[in-house]
């Protein structure tokens, strides 16, 4: 290999190495990392529908209360809790684990967040 | 032929009899401003009785039951009147909700009497009782007797809060047996 090849090969790769990047961000569409869908449990007629959900990691629930009285989401040890959520009000959470959770205003309330 | 002859005697004597008891015991008819009436009352009346809870239990769970009784019928009543509003009802007095208040006197006398773990026993068993009377009340004979179609749906509307009331109460009777 002479010095001329030497060089040119370098160039070529400090050129490509600048050049790759911008040619694959161009073609190829960024595959950013799993940021989460949104899932809605209504509250109703003194029951979370639906009362069972299937998420994944990093998804956000939104509780919709359309019930006639107010109700809360608690985690069933305790571990989270939404404060009173009054009529037509919502609140969401970003899911991090499977979870059972229950109307700690009206126990007889259940429901259960499954991370698959 | 004499045996047969009794007995079919026997049947119709039972089914007049059958027929008088159900005859006797036919809901009383209601007008939409009395049902409304019965409505709020019948709410009213257990507010009163977490008001009493409020004042004379110490038990946490009591304590919370009671305060859910107290939000929720607060919240079923201005639902009501809302309602009663808008339709130009004007909640009348009638023989049912005055039945249903003399009844609750007698009961917060009975509490009023009580006290620690007797009175939470005692709330908590009328909470019971109380609620399947009214659940049973609201299902039989205010939905069938009510004409206004909103009024109709809000009474049933009603119904899950108080199976779900009645469930949270029998949940606390099975602890604190
Ligand atoms: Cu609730």
């Amino acid at each position: 290999m002479n010095k001329i090849q030497v060089i040119l090969i370098t160039t070529i790769l400090f050129a490509a190495s600048f050049i790759f990047p911008y040619i694959q961000k161009r073609i190829v569409p960024p595959t950013k990392a799993y940021t989460g869908r949104n899932h809605t449990i209504e509250i109703k007629q003194m029951t979370f529908s639906p009362a069972n959900i299937v998420v994944k990691k990093g998804d956000r629930i939104i509780f919709v209360n359309h019930d006639m009285v107010t109700h809360d989401i608690t985690e069933a040890k305790k571990a989270w809790s939404s404060a009173p959520l009054l009529i037509g009000k919502s609140w969401s959470m970003t899911v991090t684990q499977t979870a059972a959770y229950y109307c700690s205003i009206h126990p007889v309330m259940k429901g259960k967040i499954i991370v698959k | 032929m004499k045996n047969s002859n009794t007995l079919t005697c026997l049947a119709a004597a039972l089914t007049s009899l059958v027929c008088l008891s159900v005859s006797a015991q036919k809901n009383p008819s209601l007008t939409d401003p009395e049902v409304a009436s019965v409505a709020v009352v019948a709410n009213q009346i257990d507010i009163g009785y977490a008001e009493i809870a409020a004042a004379k239990s110490k038990n946490a769970e009591v304590l919370k039951f009671a305060e859910t009784m107290k939000r929720d019928h607060t919240a079923v009543i201005g639902q009501a009147v809302a309602l009663a509003k808008k339709l130009g009802v004007t909640p009348k007095d009638n023989a049912v909700s005055a039945k249903l208040l003399a009844d609750a006197a007698t009961t917060k006398k009975a509490l009023a009497k009580k006290s620690g773990k007797d009175f939470d026993k005692a709330y908590v068993d009328n909470e019971v009782a109380y609620h399947k009377a009214v659940i049973n009340a609201v299902e039989n004979l205010l939905i069938p007797e009510t004409d206004n179609a909103e009024l109709k749906q809000l009474l049933q509307n009603i119904v899950p809060a108080l199976k779900a009331h009645l469930g949270h109460a029998e949940m606390i009777q099975k602890n604190h047996k």
